[in-house]
């Protein structure tokens, strides 16, 4: 049961005026799931959201909510709850009134709508405020109201498109933990569109990482950040270093060694279909080196450099380098332990403790 | 800082002047209108009224006595309530429910296209505005006529050749008309202006079309609707000229009577009753539809 695809997206596509919008999405969601969608403005990440809400029909592929192709069916045929960008609340209802239209519509009892309303307040913990408009609200109530509208019609999914990023810093955080606990504790399956990689890290089960309309990656969050599969990814989610390099040899278990540019050569992470001699990308996250002071002797995965800027940032420390074989600048960066701040001109040797070689 | 440099800089100009100059624009920039409607407004007004209230001689100019005589002739006599009154406020009522009907659906029509085309339609009820009333009604006639093209094309089709012209129906589709492009402008601009979203979000908990309109879209372009039907019955309940031209003699409304007796009969007097009649009419059905739709409706609140 717990194995079923609620939400299933094979080969959709949509063009407006011969641009591709979106190309070839193939998606599954599973029950209970909570799922983001990331990426840069404009990348369809909207029109992805749309299509599974029947607000937008695909020129092709197909929809299909809990094994039922809805590709053509109206949005309010297909029972799903839809959280707005905007929140979207009706400004002439009062908030009784906005949680109680879609029961109205579903012709329940007075004495059920009344209940339901009341317990999907209880879900957003917002009680006692069913007499207001949604212009005596607050940002985040007005938000909680519309996560309980989507969740008073009991619906089979719920899609929400960057429903946190009206909020300011604080509130958006507060959010995101009380989203992720009502999402677990009620089991329902959520589809979640944000372009802020904090948030996608943090609440999901598994990130979509979309660019120009077409997925990069899907995985859970450690994979994406750790395992990216191609230098869009790695410089999407967090910063990253891009090292030309070539494949002297993939050793079994995913594990490659490459020459970068410089001539320093390093292990790193070789997706399959890496093959020894590949000319590549290496991708360097600025945590993924250590940095110690020269003289040292030269060890495995390690190069010598100048630091060249250093920018102090309180819980960490962000330096530029430059490796003495000549080639770009690094970003590195130290969380604030016990280690020393270094200066500008300082001597280190620089050791790659994690890299991933890109698949493109 | 720049607070005490400001409140310097006032009394520095407040002495110079002897007033605050920033008040005294404040004040002017009331005073003005405030002139404006005194004298183009109020005093007209008051004249009208001080008319109405004075005793009518053939020959001689209308003396202020403080009579209700005009108002007693109007209010009592079944000829005017049944004839004038009763016209007028059928012939408007009923206009404007027609027009806010047509300018609906032509302004939701219209509200939902792309935004260029919008505009050029927009401009086309615009336009149709700036064309004499005079030259909309010759229009009509043309259409309406006996052997004209509604006439014709009655025939042509088997239905019985109804007089058109010079009957209260004529006069009806007149108002209409005219009334049209003022109920169908504010509609454009409140429904396009109402979130897309918010119809999304009805349709997301399942509310169809029909469901959304009368929802959603209905209630909040109610502003609009009052704003229209409000511009379409004041102008249709003093209409002059549709009356005068379509009516042919046998259609009676206030604002023509008003003009009859004060150009053909002299009755200057009685000519202002009429007219400070047919204003506290209109005032207090505006002022019923308002109760009612507030009542009805909280979006106006
Ligand atoms: N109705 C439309 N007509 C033409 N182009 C459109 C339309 N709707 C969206 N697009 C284009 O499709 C692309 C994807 O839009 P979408 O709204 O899905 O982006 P997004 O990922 O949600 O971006 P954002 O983070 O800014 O919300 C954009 O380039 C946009 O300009
Ligand atoms: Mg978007």
């Amino acid at each position: 049961m717990s194995d079923s695809i609620d939400i299933e997206l094979s080969h959709c596509g949509k063009r407006y005026r011969n641009v591709d919008v979106l190309n070839d999405v193939s998606l599954q969601i599973k029950r209970g799931e909570f799922v983001t969608v990331l990426g840069p403005s404009g990348c369809g990440k909207t029109t992805t959201l749309r299509i599974i809400g029947g607000f937008i029909i695909p020129d092709e592929g197909q929809v299909t909510i809990r094994g039922r192709n809805v590709t053509h069916l109206p949005p309010y045929r297909r029972n799903i709850g839809v959280v707005f960008q905007n929140y979207a609340l009706w400004p002439h209802m009062t908030v009784f009134e906005i949680l109680a239209f879609g029961l109205r519509i579903r012709k329940l009892a007075r004495e059920e709508i009344a209940r339901r309303v009341d317990r999907a307040l209880e879900m957003v913990r917002l009680t006692g405020l069913k007499d207001r408009y949604p212009r005596e609200l607050s940002g985040g109530q007005q938000q909680r109201v519309a996560m309980a509208r989507a969740l008073a019609i009991d619906p089979e999914v719920i899609i929400l498109d960057e429903p946190l990023s009206n909020l300011d810093r604080r509130l958006r955080e507060d959010m995101r933990i009380e989203l992720k606990r009502l999402q677990r504790s009620l089991g329902v399956t959520m589809l979640f569109v944000t372009h802020d990689q904090e948030e996608a890290l943090s609440m999901s089960d598994r990130v979509v990482v979309m660019q120009s309309g077409r997925i990069q990656q899907v995985a859970d969050p450690r994979t994406v950040y750790e395992r990216p599969a191609n230098s869009f990814v790695a410089g999407f989610l967090g910063s990253a270093n891009f090292i030309d390099g070539d494949v002297l040899a993939i050793e079994g278990n995913e594990r490659g060694r490459v020459r970068l540019a410089g001539g320093s050569v390093v292990d790193a992470y070789a997706p399959s279909g890496v093959r020894s001699g590949d000319k590549v990308r290496v991708i360097v996250r600025p945590e993924w080196m250590l940095l110690r002071r020269e003289p040292s002797p030269v060890a495995a995965n390690e190069f010598s450099g100048v630091v060249r800027e250093v920018i102090y940032e309180g819980a960490a420390v962000r330096y530029g380098l430059s490796p003495d074989d000549g080639s770009d600048t690094l970003l590195f960066l130290q969380e604030r332990s016990n280690a020393d701040v270094l200066e500008p001109g300082d001597k280190v040797r620089i050791n790659v403790s994690n890299a991933v070689i890109a698949e493109d | 800082m720049s607070a005490t440099q400001s409140l310097q800089r006032t009394e520095i100009r407040g002495r110079g002047l002897g007033v605050n100059a920033g008040e005294l624009l404040g004040r002017s920039s009331v005073f003005l209108p405030f002139v404006f409607v005194v004298v183009f407004f109020f005093i007209p007004m008051g004249w009208l009224v001080a008319t109405s209230l004075s005793t009518h001689e053939i020959g001689s100019p209308p003396e202020f006595t403080g009579t209700l005589e005009h108002y007693a002739r109007f209010w009592t006599d079944p000829f005017y309530l049944e004839t004038a009154l009763w016209t007028t406020i059928k012939l408007s009522v009923l206009s404007t429910v027609f027009a806010l009907l047509i300018g609906y659906v032509l302004a939701y029509y219209i509200a939902e296209l792309p935004p260029q085309r919008r505009g050029l339609i927009t401009s086309m009820v615009v336009v149709s505005l700036a064309v004499n009333i005079v030259i909309r009604i010759f229009g009509l006639n043309v259409l309406l006529m006996n052997g004209g093209l509604v006439h014709s094309v009655f025939g042509l089709i088997g239905m019985p050749r109804i007089r058109i012209m010079y009957t209260e129906l004529g006069v009806l589709i007149g108002l209409i008309q005219i009334a049209v492009p003022y109920v169908v402008l504010p509609l454009i601009g409140v429904i396009a202006a109402i979130d897309p979203a918010l119809k999304e979000a009805a349709a997301s908990v399942g509310a169809n079309r029909y469901r959304t309109f009368w929802a959603v879209t209905f209630p909040l372009s109610l502003p609009g609707v009052v704003a229209g039907t409000l511009i379409a019955f004041t102008l249709n309940a003093a209409a002059f000229a549709i009356p005068a031209l379509m009516g042919g003699g046998r259609v009676r409304m206030m604002g023509m009577m008003a003009y009859e007796q004060a150009a053909i009969q002299g009755n200057f007097p009685f000519a202002a009753a009429i007219g400070i009649s047919l204003t506290i009419l209109s005032l207090l059905i505006t002022a019923i539809y308002l109760f009612v739709v507030s009542r009805t409706f909280r979006t106006l609140r």
